[in-house]
């Protein structure tokens, strides 16, 4: 570079007198650069929120650096799912400071950025300067919304959607394939490992969707964080504020959480229920990480009916208030349908008892082989108890109404699982076995049933897609080799000394104008079949078994359909009556028996602290 | 130089002494920022620095934000050229985090940095013009800038902070057509040289007013931790770049320019000779970068971790090492961030000998040729 001094030099300039002005291009102006019109196609402007896809999870206003976003209920919008809330952000332009970083967390993807902009902001000089505040407010804050969608800016595309920041792809924990795991009543999905599980713990975002799914509204995000920080047993602190049977919860809860998870809506959901039994399976005596502190005893006696998770998520929290609890167990072991329902490659028995353990371990008292009305007459628990917790769930299985019902080789679900669970079924090896009926039961059936060496079919009146059973059962069902047959209708079951046929119908289905399942109609034009059969076991649902209450109380607690009605603390019209689990939930699964223990927990502790 | 009374009253010592402010609002100071000159006559006796017009708590506010929201808070400590913030706040929670950045990421940020430079050069040719009187060269700097904040916008949506890093790599990949538009910019550039030279560098005036002003000697220097061209000025050869290559600066080839004499003309040279070589490196990264991922999967900002340590990170940015020191607890949030700007021992205290016995109309031509930016030390 020649740095001679040079009076002329400068003089050069002189020549742009004569070219064309180059000023300071203002964006619009940028033609030539972006091939585009306007500014950059990735310029971050004005947002734009699609809310037929937002879910007002508020995720983009907790990571907004300039808490420039405000979440605000919308009467205007439709929710987007059966999950989503109507909060919609709401976005204050004099604070924020434009780095999309809400683009960037939004988990549908609806949040995004325009090309809109103004330079700068000229109130409008016929407004009166008292009003101008208002003025600024109304162009400064408002709801973004579908105006500039057709100018998109700073957008997520769907293909590099997994490049962007949040991990929609799931972590599974290792499986038995199913070729090997039909042979077995072993627990066939391992628990995660330390890795697997932090891997997955970080793709939570915190948002708390799936607190207000679980019917039990457990801590989800604050216990999947502190997997995320490498402590299970911080975990189980907040599991167990609401749930003491965490490793059964964490092996076959029905997992609503994870349908409401905002990750699954574009990717796949967080692994919630398995990652609850890391945090259970990683701790060996719960009591001592959980360090809840028990009130001193209060001299007040309360009685639990039927050892299952409403009456031990009841005798917990209600022993920890300081009362005297007594279990009355018609079985020989705890657990109800936990122990007799499930089978063992989902849950197996020492989980199951590791769970109960822990709670007896406080001092509860467990009566088992106690049938109340049988062994103990029913007045008596109310005469001598301070109050009585009934939790006995739905005993009684519905029968199929069909004949040749009462033969041999006719049986019902629970009778079945009762038998399985007890390793006295009967030698299924090379028979035929029908299941019918599509819940959870009748999946655990087949897939038992198989597991015993049978050839299975699942009879079912509508689609496999209307079954109520977890998808994912009915995936890992198939697998196994459990073969389907769709809007199949039984009507008559064949056979002299035991069962030999089973005769069914393929239902035509008619769709519900309401946009629910389907009805199947069976009329005289429906193909009939008929089938060699050794086993019909009918899995199409329970009944509540009251027959131990006295006709009185019966009347007055009333039944809302098959269901007691009970209010948000399980209290019914009799005073000192509790119920919980499966005969007053909407929703008949082991989360929702835990929350009825536990709001029952509360509802006696308020009434007795009333009477004194 | 004897100071001559203007005339008789001048003698009077009242008038003779007097304290003059220069800054925070000063067409010669370059920021929001003052110095308190004791005068005697033309000539400064006493210089304080008066911090803090300019503080905004980013260091405290790091504290309470997640590990990527704060990647829209630090472009904003240095407003000429920001992208070394984020390049090297990123790089320090790498480290920490052991993400290793993908080739394709480490040359986009070469690029990035690379353009930021230029742009603050250009920047500074502006500072050179402003302070000595010459009012083209900020018009053309500024306009040549544009150019580059356009090719910015394009890439990262933003023209000034442009919130394009992130911890593994950068946020959006390269566009297309991109690398054609950045060569034909650098032809243009490269034209413009010439041009510059003739308007400022040759220029009479500017060598008088600049020439020996300001002299800085290599001892000075490192005794003052003053680094960047104004230590390469004094003859020190001293580049991070060079000596402790980060990104992927050692697969680059490149020279350290060498003008040496340590004084303001020859810091002005100095960064115009080193826009040079960032135009050979962007020529470089243009025909080497490979393809591949542009980023690494980190967790999502809600629960990513930085494991627990300490670690300093530093580039060489165009006014010199521009480093965070960053300390993590293992939480999701920074334990602590230190920010050294390159300016803070030139501008906070080098500045009060060096302006002692100077005369009042070297102070802006001073502040520009040592390329001082008050927010970086003024966090």
């Amino acid at each position: 570079m020649d740095t001679k001094k040079n009076a002329l030099a400068p003089l050069s300039a002189l020549k742009y007198l004569f070219k064309k002005p180059h000023t300071v291009r203002y964006p619009k102006e940028d033609l030539d650069v972006f091939e585009k019109e306007g500014v950059s196609p990735r310029y971050r402007g004005f947002h734009t929120n699609d809310h037929s896809k937002c879910i007002g999870c508020g995720n983009c206003a907790s990571v907004c650096p300039a808490s420039a976003i405000t979440m605000v209920e919308a009467d205007d919008v439709k929710p987007a799912n059966k999950f989503a809330k109507t909060y919609r952000p709401v976005i204050d332009y004099g604070r924020c400071c434009f780095c999309g970083q809400c683009v960037d967390v939004c988990p549908t993807g609806s949040l995004q950025m325009s090309r809109e902009y103004i330079h700068s902001f000229h109130p409008d000089v016929s407004i009166p300067p008292e009003e101008e505040p208002e003025k600024v407010k109304e162009d400064f804050i408002w709801r973004p919304d579908q105006t500039y969608a057709n100018n998109p800016g700073y957008v997520r595309t769907p293909d590099d959607l997994l490049g962007k920041t949040i991990e929609f792809e799931r972590t599974d924990p290792r499986e038995e394939p199913a070729d090997k795991r039909k042979f077995s009543f072993a627990k066939f999905v391992h628990t995660y490992s330390k890795e697997e599980a932090k891997k997955e713990a970080t793709r939570c975002l915190g948002c708390g969707a799936c607190v207000e799914a679980c019917p039990n509204q457990l801590h989800i995000p604050e216990y999947i964080r502190s997997i995320a920080e490498e402590d299970p047993e911080d975990s189980l602190k907040w599991i167990y504020k609401r749930n003491p049977l965490p490793l059964v919860c964490g092996e076959v809860c029905t997992h609503q959480c994870e349908e409401a998870c905002v990750v699954g809506i574009q990717g796949e959901p967080l692994a919630i229920r398995w990652l609850k039994a890391y945090s259970a399976s990683n701790v060996e005596n719960y009591l001592e990480v959980v360090e809840e502190k028990m009130e001193k005893p209060n001299g007040k006696k309360l009685a639990a009916i039927g050892a299952g998770p409403a009456s031990l998520s009841f005798g917990y929290y209600t022993k920890l208030l300081g009362y005297d609890v007594t279990i009355y167990e018609a079985e020989d072991k705890p657990g109800g349908a936990m122990m007799w329902g499930i089978p063992k490659y989902r849950l197996p028995k020492e989980d199951l008892m590791k769970d109960i353990n822990t709670i007896l371990s406080l001092g509860i008292k467990l009566k088992t082989n106690t049938k109340i009305g049988k062994d103990m007459p029913f007045d008596k628990l109310l005469k001598d108890y301070d109050a009585v917790f009934i939790g006995t769930g739905n005993s009684k299985p519905m029968t199929l109404r069909i004949p040749g019902e009462e033969l041999p080789g006719v049986m019902q679900g629970l009778t079945f699982m009762h038998l399985v669970n007890e390793e006295k079924a009967p030698d299924l090896k090379g028979k035929r076995l029908i299941v019918i009926g599509g819940g959870n039961v009748a999946m655990d059936v087949a897939r038992s049933s198989i597991r015993l060496g049978a050839e299975v079919t699942v009879i079912y009146r509508r689609r496999i897609a209307d079954m109520p059973a977890d998808p994912e059962e009915i995936k890992e069902a198939r697998e196994e080799g459990v073969e389907f047959v769709e809007a199949g209708v039984p009507l008559k079951i064949y056979g002299e000394k035991s069962v030999e046929a089973l005769e069914y119908a393929i239902a035509s289905l008619v769709p519900d104008p309401n946009g629910g399942r389907p009805r199947p109609v069976v009329d005289e034009n429906s193909p009939h079949k008929k089938v060699k059969v050794d086993y019909v076991v009918a899995a199409i649902g329970q009944h509540p078994n009251l027959d131990f209450l006295p006709e009185d109380i019966q009347e007055k607690i009333g039944f809302d359909g098959r269901r007691v009605p009970v209010d948000d603390f399980g209290r019914t019209s009799v005073e000192g009556l509790f119920f919980g689990g499966d005969l007053s939930n909407k929703r008949q699964d082991i989360i929702s028996a835990i929350g009825a223990g536990l709001r029952a927990a509360k509802g006696v502790d308020m009434y007795l602290a009333s009477r004194k | 130089m004897e100071l001559r009374p203007l005339n008789e009253s001048n003698t009077n010592d009242k008038y003779k002494t007097y304290e003059l402010f220069i800054g925070p609002n000063h067409p010669g100071i370059s920021g929001n920022f003052s110095y308190v000159l004791d005068m005697e006559g033309h000539k400064i006796a006493n210089v304080t620095a008066d911090p803090g017009l300019l503080h905004r708590g980013f260091e405290k506010l790091m504290e309470r934000r997640l590990w990527t929201q704060n990647l829209a808070l630090i472009p904003r400590i240095c407003v000429p050229e920001p992208d070394v913030n984020e390049v090297a706040y990123c790089m320090g929670v790498e480290h920490l985090a052991g993400i290793e950045v993908p080739k394709r990421a480490q040359y986009i940020r070469v690029i990035v940095l690379e353009m930021a430079r230029i742009a603050a050069y250009l920047f500074s040719f502006s500072g050179v013009g402003g302070a000595t009187g010459l009012y083209t060269a900020p018009n053309w700097a500024i306009g040549d800038r544009d150019y580059i904040l356009d090719l910015f916008e394009w890439l990262t949506g933003g023209r000034v902070y442009h919130i394009y890093q992130y911890p593994g790599g950068v946020k959006m990949d390269i566009p297309d057509g991109w690398l054609d538009k950045l060569s034909e910019l650098l032809d243009y550039l490269e034209s413009r040289l010439p041009e510059y030279d003739n308007l400022i560098f040759k220029n009479p005036i500017l060598q008088k007013r600049t020439k020996g002003v300001g002299y800085l000697s290599a001892e000075d220097a490192i005794e003052n931790g003053i680094t960047g061209p104004n230590l390469r000025a004094s003859g020190v050869k001293w580049d991070i770049r060079k000596a402790q290559p980060y990104l992927v600066y050692d697969e680059l080839d490149f020279d350290i320019p060498e003008t040496g004499d340590g004084d303001a003309f020859s810091r002005f040279v100095q960064r115009r000779l080193e826009m040079e070589e960032s135009i050979k490196i962007l020529r470089q990264c243009i025909k080497q970068i490979p393809d591949g991922p542009y980023r690494e999967k980190i967790p999502n900002p809600f629960q990513f971790r930085v494991p627990a340590g300490t670690y300093y990170s530093k580039v060489e940015s165009s006014k010199g090492e521009f480093g965070y020191f960053i300390v993590s607890n293992g939480d999701i949030k920074p334990y602590r961030v230190y920010v050294r700007g390159p300016s803070y021992s030139a501008g906070l205290y080098y500045a009060l000998e060096a302006m002692k016995n100077m005369r009042i109309e070297d102070v802006p031509v001073w502040i520009h040729s040592m390329d001082i930016c008050p927010p970086d030390f003024d966090r």
